[in-house]
């Protein structure tokens, strides 16, 4: 059996680069015969998170709003790797796709334990999917570029993926697929 | 001439938000000085065109942004983003225009929010403004929500170092460089704050019946 691969993206409608990106990456994870499910987010309904923490205690593991929010944590959860893919805002994931992000905090335990000499939430599930984070920018940018490595490094503490990866595109970039096929080939073994 | 404090809020609970609590704070100290204050909440300002219309206004004559919200996801709220994006389209009309930024999480460390408040400053070089500083806060369930002066007994750290920031805010300075040191320790000891905060989880759900909290409902 393929691995299961959920890929979150942004809207490609208003931007090319990334859809030719998705396509890309769709066809390495094809010929690897592994199953792709893809979550363009600008088309789903996604309300942000209200902060009231009732995935915590009321009824927990689930978010109280009832709108695509849900969908995006069910098939994070039950991935064996997620992609997440979008043009690189102030070193972060765009806006529309970190409503979605925000969404996946009943995933986790509200309880505090020591991580890596920090405290992080403890795990709700026993296993969590690969993180891969693809930023894509129009020209490289030394601060974004380490921002963003950063952010796979924090989100890495509080959602314990087994293994990530992280690519950053620049439209100039003459060796995109090499790049794709290079962050994507370790989550596509045991095929 | 008076000077003009812009604070937007990146809370999704609003006046309820230990950021809100925050801001109020800076409100307060600054409105003694004669400074004119907005307010703004991002989560507002996205679902309503007249209100981004309005923050924009505004912020043209403003001297200092604020910028000051909840650490969520180990980076900045959804909806802040999306205001930040539109002003970004739109850089700063003036040439001497201040940005700071306070990102407060319910984690005790308050590094762990760094890499939000650097985000910020990758903001403020887009919107071509001079960023001044930014503070972060630990254990923000000490605050929860509460008037700073409701937890001055908790917490006499985090009132000196609100206070140094609106001393250097007044002078139109980089933000206090004791301020950010003082709070770049746990603004509550550790193994207290940790200890209340695994216990104040099943506490709350008690109203609501007392659910199993370990549920997996999704897998």
């Amino acid at each position: 059996m393929g691995k299961n691969i959920t890929l979150c993206h942004s809207d490609t409608d208003s931007d090319p680069f990334l859809s030719k990106i998705i396509q890309d990456i769709r066809t390495i994870i094809e010929t690897k015969n592994c199953t792709i499910k893809t979550l363009d987010v600008s088309k789903l309904k996604i309300q942000p998170c209200k902060g009231c923490f009732h995935c915590w205690t009321r009824t927990p593991g689930s978010c109280i709003l009832k709108d695509d929010g849900n969908t995006v944590a069910h098939e994070f959860i039950n991935a064996d790797a997620v992609i997440l893919i979008s043009r690189i805002r102030f070193g972060g994931y765009n806006s529309q796709l970190k409503y979605a992000m925000d969404r996946l905090i009943p995933l986790i335990l509200p309880f505090f334990r020591k991580y890596h000499e920090e405290t992080h939430h403890t795990k709700r599930y026993k296993t969590y999917p690969d993180l891969i984070s693809i930023g894509l920018l129009k020209e490289p940018d030394d601060q974004k570029e380490r921002l963003f490595k950063r952010l796979l490094e924090r989100n890495a503490l509080n959602f314990t993926p087994q293994r990530t990866s992280q690519a950053i595109i620049t439209e100039h970039d003459d060796n995109i697929k090499e790049q794709l096929l290079k962050t994507l080939k370790n989550h596509m073994r045991g095929v | 001439m008076s000077q003009t404090l812009l604070m937007i809020i990146g809370s999704p609970r609003l006046k309820k938000s230990t950021s809100y609590s925050l801001a109020e704070y800076l409100q307060k100290g600054l409105k003694q000085k004669g400074w004119n204050i907005h307010l703004f909440f991002s989560h507002q300002v996205v679902i309503k065109e007249q209100d981004m219309e309005e923050l924009i206004n505004k912020i043209e004559h403003s001297d200092i942004i604020g910028i000051i919200f909840p650490l969520y996801v180990d980076s900045i709220p959804g909806p802040l983003i999306q205001v930040l994006e539109k002003l970004s389209e739109q850089k700063t009309k003036r040439t001497d225009q201040k940005i700071f930024t306070i990102v407060n999480s319910g984690f005790p460390e308050p590094h762990q929010s760094q890499l939000a408040v650097d985000m910020i400053k990758d903001f403020s070089k887009e919107y071509q403004a001079n960023f001044i500083g930014g503070l972060t806060i630990g254990a923000g369930g000490v605050i929860g929500g509460k008037p700073i002066e409701q937890i001055k007994h908790r917490s006499k750290r985090l009132i000196t170092a609100l206070d140094l920031t609106i001393e250097s805010l007044g002078q139109t300075k980089t933000l206090s460089k004791k301020a950010e040191k003082i709070l770049s320790k746990p603004i509550f000891p550790k193994i207290l704050y940790n200890i209340f905060a695994n216990m104040s989880w099943k506490k709350r759900s008690k109203r609501y019946g007392s659910p199993d909290l370990y549920q997996t409902p999704d897998k």
